[in-house]
């Protein structure tokens, strides 16, 4: 059960690039284990890269990347999604962080706000609650992930969903 | 103290082996024993790496109440310092040693022992770097968050879970973390043997097929004049 460092890294650049299809396709509604109902969305900035780490990659920022000609070319061309910022939501809270997929890295999160006087003689308590914002985000991702691996380790994977997710960029913004 | 932080960027690591409760006084112990140790003094460059108290930057002390914030969490820090001799402090003090040295030429041999003279004497002076960095352990579902996604934290964590702990931490990366989402066998049968599968085979979608993206805007054939000619 052991691998090599960066040898599986395909399997979490494929998780973004089905993140993707999924947000566009199916509105982008996941339940969780737990029966919650999280929304995800791809925000302002992508980065599409290719199956070896000399192959150029494709950084689109600000505006809306996901509909930029561009990415939709870097598709085509056989690129995945290596990172991109994405918004996950659930209830009132809202997660803003970039998802590296090689190594399912968390960069620049930004995590629903705390309201400091519910713990003015409380330090622990609001410390323990901060931290259970970023634990409950790992959570997040982690049950969108399983859901994708669901997907992606069944034998019909190539046959439904990758045909799928192949007519999905080619009609993209055609 | 602060409060803990509400932004920042992440790795996280499985456990593999046994960390002692944290609220015993064998965890206290042996946290003290991979304190951070101050190289403020120190005469050489050199870097120092070891445990703090989230209350506490020095490494003096380790207040379980600020480590232990529930059951389920437990708040760690750890601190590096690092004494570099900035480079152009070095090269002044260089050059007026061997102005000092007039009409003849001097040996690698003597520059590299001007420059270990000129260390000794400037080091001492020099505040090291710090760095700190906050790791959560979660003692139910065995996982260490690190926030940081820099390559040398993550180094630094795991060198200081196997040294005081005796604990090796794996890395949350897409495999290892397939293994850890509970999923059926059926699945993690066929993980064992999973292989890339690019979205277009054979290096994507041929260019014909990529250039007829946008049709509602045919593009006029380039003329062979160019704009500011004017046609006879």
């Amino acid at each position: 059960m052991t691998a090599e460092i960066g040898e599986y890294a395909f399997l979490g650049e494929e998780f973004l690039t089905w993140l993707w299809f999924r947000c566009e396709t199916r509105r982008g509604l996941f339940r969780m284990p737990d029966g919650t109902e999280v929304g995800v969305a791809i925000e302002d900035y992508l980065c599409l890269g290719g199956s070896s780490e000399h192959e150029t990659e494709n950084t689109l920022r600000n505006g809306l990347p996901t509909r930029a000609p561009e990415a939709r070319a870097a598709l085509l061309s056989g690129k995945r999604l290596a990172r991109a910022r994405l918004t996950f939501a659930e209830h009132d809270e809202q997660w803003s962080f970039v998802l590296h997929g090689a190594t399912l890295d968390l960069a620049s999160v930004r995590c629903p706000d705390v309201d400091h006087s519910d713990y003015v003689d409380d330090p622990a308590g609001e410390d323990c609650e901060r931290i259970s914002k970023f634990t409950r985000l790992t959570e997040l991702v982690d049950g969108v992930y399983r859901q994708f691996l669901r997907e992606r380790l069944r034998e019909d994977y190539r046959s439904q969903t990758l045909d799928e997710m192949r007519r999905w960029a080619e009609a993209k913004n055609a | 103290m602060k409060p803990f932080r509400k932004s920042g960027s992440l790795t996280r690591f499985y456990l593999d082996g046994t960390i002692p409760d944290p609220s015993s006084d064998e965890f206290l112990t042996l946290l003290a024993g991979g304190r951070f140790r101050t190289i403020e003094n120190a005469a050489s460059e050199e870097t120092s790496l070891g445990w703090v108290c989230p209350s506490d930057a020095s490494g003096g002390s380790f207040a379980p109440d600020s480590i232990v914030l529930s059951r389920e969490l437990v708040r760690l820090r750890f601190r590096r310092d690092k004494k570099k001799l900035p480079a152009q402090w070095l090269a002044l003090y260089m050059e007026a040693e061997l102005r000092n040295r007039p009409g003849r030429k001097v040996s690698a041999k003597e520059r590299k022992e001007i420059k270990q003279d000129i260390a000794a004497k400037l080091c001492p002076r020099i505040l090291p770097s710090i760095r700190l960095t906050d790791v959560v352990y979660e003692i139910r579902k065995r996982c260490i968050t690190l926030f940081s996604t820099s390559q040398s934290a993550k180094e630094d964590c795991q060198k200081l879970f196997y040294d005081t702990f005796g604990c090796r931490l794996v890395e949350a990366d897409p495999w290892e973390t397939a293994f850890h989402l509970e999923l059926p066998r059926d699945n993690l049968d066929y993980l064992e043997r999973v292989a890339a599968l690019p979205m277009f085979p054979d290096g994507g979608r041929q260019p014909e097929l990529l250039a007829d993206t946008d049709t509602d805007e045919a593009i006029e054939p380039e003329s062979e004049t160019a704009p500011w000619e004017v046609e006879a």
